[in-house]
C-alpha cells in the first residue's frame, strides 16, 4: 500500500490527513494524484501550485512510486515569519 | 540543534548550543508573530509541520551553510501549534570565528527555510482565517 499524506489547506479540503492507496498503474505520482481526486475532488484546485514529496524528499509529477512509499501533497510552504 | 517544538522557544538554550571558545561571534535571528498581515489585523497564528520532512530539510539547509561558510555552530528551532502575537515562531543561532560569516549564514538559513521547509502558517483574524500561500483563497 501507499500512504498518502496531506497538509494545511489540502488536508482541510480533503477532510483527512492520511489515506492509503493500492499502488496504481502506471506507478507514478501523476497517477496517484489522478486517483486521489476521484475520491477527493476538492483537491483538484491545488494541482497547479502544490508541492510533492516521496518518502520525505521533494519529487516531481513523473517520479516513480513503489509499494510502501509515503507520498505527500501540500501547498507552497509558509513557515518562518515576516 | 535542529528541532520542531510545540512549547515556547527558549533562546538562551539555543544560543548556548552554538557557543564555542573558538567562536568570536554569535548571530541570532528571532522570527516573531506580527499583529497585522495583508492589511488585516491578526489575532493569532497556527503553524503546522510535516515534522519528519521538516527536520530533514532544516538539516539539509544547515549542511549547505556549513559547506559554504566557515562556522562553529548552527542551530534552527521552529515552533508549531498556536502562537500568540509577539511570540517566537523560529529561532536561528550561528557562531563563527568572525562576524561576517555568521551574519551571512544566518540570513541564508532564514531565507532558505521560508522556501523549502514544509511548515505552513494559518492566520486568524477577528472575522476569519486563512492558510498563507494557500492559493485557493478560501476564508471560513
Amino acid at each position: 500500500m501507499l500512504t498518502i499524506r496531506l497538509f494545511a489547506g489540502m488536508r482541510d479540503a480533503a477532510g483527512t490527513a492520511v489515506l492509503e492507496m493500492e499502488p496504481p498503474s502506471p506507478q507514478n505520482v501523476t497517477e496517484v494524484f489522478r486517483r486521489l481526486i476521484l475520491v477527493h475532488p476538492d483537491l483538484e484546485p491545488f494541482r497547479t501550485s502544490l508541492l510533492i514529496a516521496v518518502n520525505q524528499e521533494y519529487s516531481a509529477w513523473d517520479s516513480p512510486v513503489e509499494d510502501g512509499d509515503e507520498i505527500a501533497f501540500f501547498p507552497p510552504v509558509s513557515g518562518g515569519c515576516c | 540543534m535542529i528541532q520542531i517544538v510545540e512549547e515556547a522557544i527558549q533562546p538562551e538554550t539555543i544560543v548556548n548550543a552554538v557557543r564555542s571558545g573558538e567562536a568570536g561571534a554569535i548571530v541570532t535571528f528571532d522570527g516573531t508573530v506580527r499583529s497585522h498581515a495583508r492589511g488585516r489585523l491578526v489575532t493569532h497564528l497556527y503553524y503546522e509541520s510535516y515534522d519528519e520532512m521538516a527536520c530533514r530539510e532544516m538539516a539539509s539547509i544547515r549542511d549547505r551553510a556549513l559547506t559554504r561558510w566557515s562556522l562553529r555552530g548552527l542551530a534552527i528551532v521552529h515552533r508549531v501549534g498556536r502562537l500568540e502575537i509577539g511570540e517566537s515562531s523560529v529561532f536561528i543561532a550561528v557562531s563563527s570565528d568572525h562576524r561576517a560569516e555568521a551574519f551571512e549564514a544566518c540570513r541564508y538559513v532564514i531565507d532558505s527555510l521560508k522556501t523549502t521547509v514544509p511548515i505552513w502558517k494559518k492566520e486568524y483574524y477577528a472575522d476569519g482565517e486563512v492558510w498563507v500561500e494557500d492559493y485557493s483563497g478560501r476564508t471560513e
